[in-house]
């Protein structure tokens, strides 16, 4: 099996739950903090979207561990880069709509944000993926 | 090893500076002067005496993962940032505005028509390559009119973005189209657009037989320049053997160039002459005759079985045996459009991007195309006459104004053989 893919589904384990969760703590504090929540940058409902679209992208990826191309390699790592970038927004989102009591060390939230950076510097990070995507993606020429 | 030399190798090494090696996997930096006293080195061990064993403190990965490492100045890495700016900016987040995909010339006419009608709508310019404005006409007739490589380029990219007031994006891919959320992920980050323009063209359509990695397409500037840098000057470093698959329009063109910078051509193709889909024409009759006194042999209803190394040179065989001793494979099979981002927002596909033949329109409303990688009713129309016309087209549309309904109309072809100018229909 596609060994990026292997780690893509581990991703997918461990953290489409950190999103999910921070999601979760948005929601937990919109009865007394909706009033002003609604002047964030990035709400629950779309950040469950873009979610459910990712993960519905990746079950779909699953389907074909086997396929050893070059453009289904290049979705593997796209939707690894997608996870790790909504990880860092849905938790800084997550923080931002709990305020002060996210902000305390004990916390979920705030643990959550740890995790998320987490996520997105342990190699391969943002940063590598993006590295290795364009360099799949620029075109062979003779030396 | 005498003893006397041992002590002299080492006062040598004691008086030679410090070196730095960093860490491949890390960026960890390594200074012979500090040591890595954790790891039991004292400060002052030279990195050939550390040993095989040691682990680079962050990462853990072997000595073998390091090398020299000499800091850049930081002007030269300020003027390599400036390059290739982050996609994200504060300004960006709130207007996305209008996200074009390929710098080539229907892109770059595309925001030259936008800012004609509407001077402060955001436009964002994502390219894989450097986004430098050039005539791609010029590619097949560079070396005929003397035009030196590094003068094709008009207008750098980073001028002509900021004479447009456009926010140029190079050097980064295009991955994804997330529709849903009006989102373009690139490997610079995840723009967000109102309206999305994919204008990346066509890119050669190579047959297995011709392996990437040996054989040239020549579509754009990039890959021109370093096909003549690979070439070199004739008159400098003697003519090079080219041989190029494919005589339609770009192989003919690039052949008669090619011979005309003094180069020695062999041209293939599966037909029995040149640019035979004009034979009613007598396209290719005429080619022909043009080029006799030209280095370009002509050999035709032969197809490529291989290409392999051999050497320093490359060996092309036909299906039929022959063979075909050259430096340089240059292959002319005709173009295709790439799939990846039309496919991600699941597009109608014809052959190429399906657009409306009057407003360019995908099959998603906020996406449009234009240029080499659409296609109307199927067909695909890959010259440089229409992309104005289309350009005029979806500014008005996407600025708001009155519309300019497109018209699609039969290509005039010129034939840019300078030795035999045709032009057809």
């Amino acid at each position: 099996m596609n060994p990026s893919l292997q780690s893509l589904q581990n991703w997918y384990r461990n953290n489409a739950g950190v999103i999910q969760g921070a999601i979760d703590s948005i929601w937990a504090v919109e009865p007394q903090l909706g009033h002003v929540n609604q002047f964030l940058d990035e709400r629950p409902d779309a950040l469950q979207a873009e979610l459910d679209e990712l993960v519905a992208r990746v079950m779909k990826l699953a389907e074909t561990p086997y396929n050893g191309s070059n453009e289904f390699f290049l979705d593997v790592l796209d939707a690894r880069a997608h996870g790790a970038e909504l990880c860092l927004r849905a938790t800084q989102s997550a923080l931002m709509h709990q305020g002060a009591r996210g902000y305390l060390m004990s916390s979920d939230v705030q643990r959550r944000v740890r995790e998320a950076h987490f996520v997105a510097i342990v190699t391969p990070a943002i940063k590598h993926l993006r590295k290795e995507i364009a360099r799949l993606s620029a075109e062979e020429m003779p030396a | 090893m005498n003893t006397q030399q041992t002590l002299i190798s080492a006062a040598v090494q004691a008086l030679a500076p410090w070196q730095q090696y960093i860490c491949h996997a890390c960026g960890y930096i390594y200074n012979e002067a500090e040591g890595d006293p954790d790891s039991g080195l004292a400060a002052g061990t030279r990195f050939s005496d550390i040993p095989e064993d040691w682990a680079c403190p962050l990462c853990g990965v072997t000595k073998s993962d390091f090398e020299r490492y000499e800091a850049p100045s930081l002007d030269a890495l300020r003027e390599r940032a400036s390059g290739c700016a982050p996609a994200m900016t504060s300004a960006a987040r709130h207007t996305p505005g209008v996200v074009i995909v390929g710098a080539g010339r229907a892109g770059w006419q595309l925001a030259e028509a936008i800012r004609a009608r509407d001077a402060t709508l955001p436009i964002t310019l994502v390219t894989a390559c450097a986004g430098d404005v050039y005539d791609k006409p010029l590619l097949s007739v560079a070396m005929a009119r003397q035009i030196a490589p590094e003068n094709l380029v008009k207008e750098t990219g980073a001028n002509a973005a900021r004479r447009l007031n456009v926010r140029l994006l190079p050097h980064t891919h295009a991955i994804r189209i997330c529709k849903e959320t009006q989102q373009l992920r690139t490997t610079r980050g995840t723009l967000r657009y109102d309206q999305l323009v994919l204008a990346h063209g066509a890119q050669a359509a190579l047959p297995p037989a011709l392996p990437a990695a040996l054989c040239w397409r020549i579509n754009h500037l990039g890959a021109y320049l370093q096909l003549r840098a690979a070439l070199g000057e004739a008159a400098a470093t003697g003519p090079k053997d080219v041989l190029i698959v494919g005589a339609g329009l770009i192989g003919s063109e690039l052949a008669n160039d090619l011979a005309l910078g003094g180069h020695r051509i062999t041209l293939l193709d599966v037909q029995g002459e040149p640019l035979a889909r004009w034979h009613a024409e007598q396209a290719g009759a005429q080619v022909l005759q043009a080029w006799k006194d030209l280095p370009i042999r002509f050999v035709g209803g032969v197809k490529v079985a291989r290409v392999e190394r051999l050497g320093a040179r490359l060996r092309v065989t036909t299906e039929c045996g022959q063979h075909f001793a050259t430096d340089h494979v240059i292959a002319a099979t005709g173009l295709q459009t790439p799939s990846r981002l039309a496919q991600s927002a699941g597009l109608a596909w014809q052959n190429g991007i399906a657009v409306d033949p009057g407003t360019l329109a995908t099959s998603d409303a906020r996406i449009h195309a234009m240029g080499d990688c659409i296609t109307l009713d199927g067909q695909a129309s890959r010259y440089i006459e229409p992309i104005a016309r289309q350009a005029q087209t979806l500014a008005a549309s996407l600025c708001g104004c009155a519309p300019v309904p497109y018209e699609a109309r039969p290509a005039v072809v010129r034939v840019k053989t300078t030795s035999r100018p045709l032009t057809l229909h």
